[in-house]
């Protein structure tokens, strides 16, 4: 087994533990923020894993444009350019078509898959610049910062969903 | 860069976040649910998570006993760890009191799952065994230990939000 299969697995697992948390749901609950939480409403921690996805493995790894600015932006009502989930960016966030944002997030995991396939052991080996100015592995940022990110923020979604009486996390 | 070094560096993180997401709440937030949810208390979730990899490093890694039983952790802190499954009955049953001698335990079953991990070669990682079906023992660390601990570890931190704390930091 290589750790890029590994990688592989888990970003597959987190993407249809995402789309699973948010079917079945309303648009009203998809937007609906707790009152007195500071967690934000399941659609803007959906679009922000998917975006985040996109730019780190695209543009920060890849070096090429994003999926988004490849023709997405054109076709959703989106601001993607934030990276953290803050109160005024996720309260400006409205997705009226959930089946329209879910084939974004397709193109991105299948571009992300698309990336892994071209890494070898000794490319997740190579240190890689991070905006603060530290350096990490490529493969503990892929297993860390974008798997890990992944896996945790599906979780969040399956809670919500919980929350709202529908399936969360099955196990 | 080895696949059981992705491994264990995810384990390591989910066990971080989760030890992050439980710190905090007041022991009435720790067995509380929310009204019509189907999820069960924070608490509760913790205790799952670490008792399920006392399971899995048991009954599917082969690493011996329990460490719940066999090293003192049920005489401690008596509490009835079911059979790993969040069952709405077990749940109503479960009773944290003393969340600091839980974490105690927590962090021996954290140990030693990186300790047998430390151990494993490449090969090892394409052994099958069976768990609802056959699959590479990388796969279940992967699939199945990794993820495990970092859903509920998510789910925790979700309900610190909920409560108005700081959840997920990112």
């Amino acid at each position: 087994m290589q750790a890029v299969d590994v990688l592989r697995t888990q970003l597959h697992a987190a993407h249809g533990g995402m789309a699973f948390a948010c079917q079945n749901l309303t648009s009203e609950q998809l937007h609906h923020k707790f009152p007195g939480a500071t967690i934000q409403a399941m659609m803007p921690i959906y679009v922000h894993l998917v975006a985040n996805e996109d730019y780190l493995v695209n543009t920060m790894l890849a070096g090429k444009p994003t999926v988004w600015e490849s023709g997405w932006c054109n076709r959703l009502n989106l601001d993607v350019t934030e990276s953290f989930l803050s109160d005024g960016w996720a309260a400006k966030v409205r997705v009226d078509d959930l089946a329209m944002f879910q084939q974004y997030a397709q193109d991105v995991y299948t571009a992300s898959d698309a990336y892994l396939d071209t890494l070898t052991p000794d490319d997740l080996d190579r240190m890689i610049d991070l905006p603060n100015g530290a350096q990490i592995p490529l493969g503990t940022f892929l297993a860390l910062v974008i798997a890990g990110h992944a896996m945790m923020h599906a979780a969040e979604l399956s809670t919500m969903a919980g929350l709202h009486g529908a399936q969360g996390s099955p196990f | 860069m080895q696949a059981i070094d992705v491994l264990r560096g995810q384990l390591r993180q989910a066990h971080d976040v989760l030890e992050f997401a439980i710190e905090g709440f007041t022991h009435e937030q720790l067995h509380a649910t929310f009204p019509n949810s189907t999820l069960q208390a924070p608490g509760v979730i913790y205790l799952h998570a670490v008792t399920c990899e006392d399971f899995y490093l048991s009954e599917n890694l082969n690493t011996g006993p329990l460490i719940y039983t066999s090293q003192g952790w049920a005489e401690k802190l008596g509490i009835d760890i079911g059979n790993g499954y969040l069952t709405p009955e077990w749940c109503a049953t479960v009773r944290i009191d003393n969340l600091p001698l839980l974490r105690e335990y927590a962090q021996a079953v954290y140990a030693a799952s990186d300790a047998h991990l430390a151990t494993l070669t490449p090969e090892d990682l394409d052994q099958m065994l069976d768990f609802y079906g056959e699959m590479r023992l990388g796969d279940f660390i992967g699939r199945i230990m990794v993820w495990h601990i970092s859903e509920h570890g998510g789910e925790v931190a979700a309900y610190k939000g909920l409560y108005g704390m700081q959840g997920l930091p990112y």
